[in-house]
């Protein structure tokens, strides 16, 4: 089966002069969950704006590589016609409108579709997340984090995608709510068979849902392959999972002044 | 007696090396010795200081216990205290000996236990870690007394009683100067050229490491000597101090030609910022081992691709005409042909030389030395052609350094030049190299058999080099005498030849040959991740690791084509007939490669038994 989403080699500068990701090479088969893992400043984020296309707002370019969705090349295409094609991305850090009501970003989330099918848009998202239902009036500026994400998510599902992308959904959430959300982003794959790249630093977490993982170092993918082999694997055991070489759960104290080396055999 | 030593080696050969310290000290005191970057700022320690830190630090150790004929260990990146524990060391009597900063703890256990160290003095928390494991580990280290951090961050909460900072230490040491100063200065003047100065653990290609018994002599003879043939002084010579210490190649070119000339060393800030720190020091002497060689030469080649076209030009053009330039040079020994010659050079240079030379760190190296194993000619031509003169260097342990070097008027591509003085040489029935005189070494420590199968009758070091001479006597190494493969029909092949002609091909990382009692030969080979894939992303072929790019189908055809182009400058029976992509890379983590990156064959011909079945099949 060919992948939904496929980026090959792809190279992204940011000002001309700074090489953000390099020779990042990735598939994503229709219907599963893939998480993308690294520390900060790895690349994650600059990877789902190329894709998105939506580097040109932080001077950002491709130069290098290809991307193409269900067999179409998004290089050159806009950002809303990316959306139109089903690819959807929920932001890091929710970026909602915070002056507008919950049901007002949510509508603009299907910005372009009839009335029917924002009303139908709208249900469907009420009956994801309750708790958005009883909020939809609210400003949603003055929503709690958790109750934030949802409506984030759920803006994206107003247009309707076939490919979702989540950067770092759990960011400062509470641990329950981190578990509903990801019950939810469980769901929707199940019940629809919606793809999903999820771009994550909590390891744990993102290796439990996904059936495929790949882990970005300094731009460059450093090891790949399915979520139960990258979750024994030492490397990923020690410095995503914070497991001791002993397989036993780390101590502060114990951290080292020194890293050992990575090594990212596969 | 030390005030009155004039410049000039051949008065220093008499005397040991913490004597010569102590000679700098006092009739230079106040010039530099050491710079070293810390935080960003270079940091000057001068002669003097030198003397009396390394002083201080032999009087503490003198009252922890240490004596005459015991042994100290450092595990440490090159910084300032390396020198300081191996002076300190051999002030009292004793040896010091260093461990690769790489080497993984039971090699570092096996080293210590085998050589019986008293104290060991450690880089930082990763090296401490490691004497702890290995003390904690197996049989222990019964011998051990004590274990000395330089630096000490994150290792507050330690209970090892056995531990101390390399700061108290020194306190310690300004605390009993009433008490051991006198005992401490008697010894330096006691110290005798043949007392045994440091120990060097050979990298162990083969089986364990060996520590290899060096004395005063052996050091200072082999250091002065290149001192003396390059014309090394203060003045003209200057070195960023970056090969592990360990080795004695750096010990002879660093702390022994150091204390020889009195010229200044830098350390550079870390292993990563070797190449930053060269270029702002830009030394007038560079030793390097060819791999580093290598790596600068296609640190240019690939940067040039990178270039405008227009760049690209002037440098394929320059490189081009300079060719010719530095062949006619190499034949002439090294001077300039003629003054065309010399004319046309100067218009490369202002063109493109110059600005390439001070990119590299290079501009100001008046002799750069290239040792520790065959460098392909390719390589060095292309310095020759910036107008870097780099000579070849041959030596081992087991010499103190070097034994055969080029020297101007000697500088034929391929050859490590001539003898150096006060030395012997004969070359045995098979071929073999041997070598007698005033550097060859003592034997190796606790292992009579093995020193026995070095040393022949007569003080004769038996090298295990099969050697060629050039009609003006220039050596030639044809290859390690335990390498040499023959082939089932009987042809007797030297790898390292078509292995070097593989590895000038910038795709190409590492080349294994094989073909001992087979009837072809094979290669397995390491790609290099980065100009691999580099030249993936050209030909839009995806991938991830560098497994993925191993495996690749289109990878291997460029590698065929690698190969076949090598194949078609050697003899058919010397042709590479099948060869393996190495899915992984070697590593000295994993035992695969000594820790001067030098590949252990017997150990990779064990791990990768499955790949060497494929090429020949299960009887092999």
């Amino acid at each position: 089966m060919s992948a939904l989403l496929a980026l090959s080699n792809v190279q992204v500068l940011y000002d001309h002069t700074i090489e953000a990701v390099r020779d990042v090479s990735l598939e994503i088969e229709e219907g599963r969950i893939v998480a993308l893992l690294g520390s900060n400043g790895a690349g994650k984020s600059t990877i789902l704006k190329a894709i998105s296309g939506i580097l040109g707002q932080e001077d950002g370019e491709i130069v290098g590589g290809s991307i193409a969705f269900a067999g179409h090349d998004l290089r050159r295409a806009s950002p809303a016609s990316i959306v139109a094609r089903g690819l959807v991305q929920v932001p890091e850090g929710r970026a909602l409108f915070a002056t507008l009501t919950v049901e007002e970003n949510l509508v603009m989330g299907g910005y372009g579709l009839s009335r029917a099918d924002t009303e139908t848009g709208l249900e469907e998202v009420y009956s994801l997340f309750p708790r958005v239902r009883e909020r939809r009036g609210q400003i949603s500026g003055y929503l709690s984090g958790g109750e934030q994400q949802m409506v984030a998510i759920g803006r994206a599902i107003m247009a309707k995608p076939r490919l979702l992308m989540l950067d770092e959904p759990s960011l400062g959430l509470a641990p329950q709510i981190i578990d509903s959300i990801f019950d939810t982003i469980v769901g929707l794959n199940g019940s629809r068979g919606l793809t999903v790249l999820l771009v994550e630093q909590n390891a744990q977490l993102a290796l439990s849902v996904a059936s495929r993982g790949y882990i970005i170092e300094n731009g460059r993918i450093v090891l790949d392959g399915m979520a139960e082999t990258l979750r024994t694997n030492p490397d990923v055991q020690e410095f995503y999972l914070g497991f001791g070489t002993s397989g036993t759960r780390k101590s502060m104290r114990d951290v080292k002044h020194y890293k050992r080396r990575k090594r990212w055999l596969s | 007696m030390s005030a009155t030593v004039p410049f000039g080696t051949s008065a220093l050969r008499e005397l040991t090396l913490p004597q010569i310290l102590r000679h700098r000290a006092e009739t230079a005191g106040d010039a530099l010795a050491f710079r070293e970057k810390v935080r960003g700022v270079w940091r000057r320690t001068t002669w003097a200081q030198y003397h009396a830190t390394a002083r201080r630090l032999a009087i503490a150790l003198y009252s922890r216990g240490f004596r005459p004929g015991d042994r100290l260990a450092v595990a440490s990146e090159n910084i300032p205290e390396w020198m300081y524990a191996d002076l300190a060391a051999q002030m009292v009597g004793g040896a010091c000996l260093g461990i690769y900063p790489t080497n993984p703890w039971p090699e570092l256990q096996y080293i210590l236990r085998q050589s019986r160290t008293r104290f060991v003095v450690c880089g930082d928390q990763e090296q401490t870690d490691k004497v702890i494991d290995a003390s904690a580990s197996g049989e222990g280290l019964p011998d051990l007394d004590g274990i000395i951090t330089v630096d000490a961050k994150g290792m507050r909460h330690y209970a090892q009683s056995t531990l101390m900072s390399f700061s108290d230490l020194l306190c310690l040491g300004e605390r009993h100067e009433a008490e051991f100063g006198t005992v401490v200065d008697d010894l330096i003047e006691k110290g005798r050229p043949d007392d045994v100065a440091i120990v060097v653990y050979t990298s162990g290609t083969t089986g364990m490491p060996k520590g290899a018994m060096l004395t005063h002599r052996n050091m200072v003879h082999a250091a002065a000597e290149v001192v003396d043939i390059a014309g090394l002084t203060a003045d003209t010579y200057s070195i960023v101090c970056y090969l592990p210490l360990c080795h004695v190649a750096e010990r002879s070119f660093s702390t022994c030609m150091h204390l020889i000339t009195g010229c200044t060393i830098s350390f550079a800030e870390s292993i990563d910022t070797v190449v930053a720190n060269l270029r702002e020091i830009a030394p007038r002497g560079f030793l390097g081992v060819p791999r580093i060689w290598e790596k600068m030469q296609q640190g240019v080649v690939f940067r040039m691709r990178d270039a405008t076209p227009l760049q690209r030009r002037v440098f394929e053009t320059c490189m081009a005409r300079g060719r010719g330039i530095a062949e006619r040079r190499l034949r002439n020994g090294g001077g300039f042909a003629s003054l065309s010659d010399r004319v046309a050079y100067t218009l490369l240079w202002v063109t493109c030389f110059r600005s390439l030379k001070k990119h590299l760190g290079l501009d100001r190296v008046r002799a750069g030395f290239c040792g520790g194993a065959t460098i392909s000619a390719e390589v060095l031509l292309f310095f020759w052609i910036l107008g870097v003169p780099v000579y070849q260097i041959y030596g081992m342990t087991e010499t103190g350094g070097v034994t055969h070097m080029q020297r101007p008027g000697f500088t034929e591509l391929g050859t490590a030049g001539l003898l150096v003085g006060g030395l012997e040489q004969r070359v045995d029935s098979d071929g073999e190299l041997l070598v007698r005189g005033p550097s060859v070494f003592k034997g190796y420590l606790f292992d009579e058999e093995a020193s026995g199968r070095a040393l022949a009758d007569g003080g004769w070091l038996r090298t295990g080099d099969i050697v060629e001479f050039t009609p003006d006597r220039q050596l030639r190494v044809v290859d390690r005498k335990k390498d040499i493969l023959i082939t089932s029909g009987g042809k007797n092949i030297t790898p390292s030849l078509i292995e070097n002609a593989l590895k000038d091909s910038v795709y190409v990382r590492e080349a294994i040959l094989l073909g001992d009692g087979r009837h072809f030969l094979s290669a397995l080979i390491q790609i290099d991740f980065d100009t691999v894939g580099q030249w993936a992303r050209e030909k839009g072929i995806p991938y991830t690791t560098y497994r993925t790019l191993a495996e690749n189908a289109s990878v291997r055809e460029l590698i065929e084509a690698e190969v076949a182009q090598v194949n078609a400058r050697f003899a058919r029976v010397e042709n590479i007939r099948k060869f393996v992509i190495l899915a992984k890379e070697l590593d000295h983590d994993d035992g695969e490669m000594t820790a001067t990156m030098k590949v252990r064959r017997r150990i990779i011909e064990q791990r990768f038994r499955s790949e060497i079945v494929t090429i020949y099949g299960e009887a092999a």
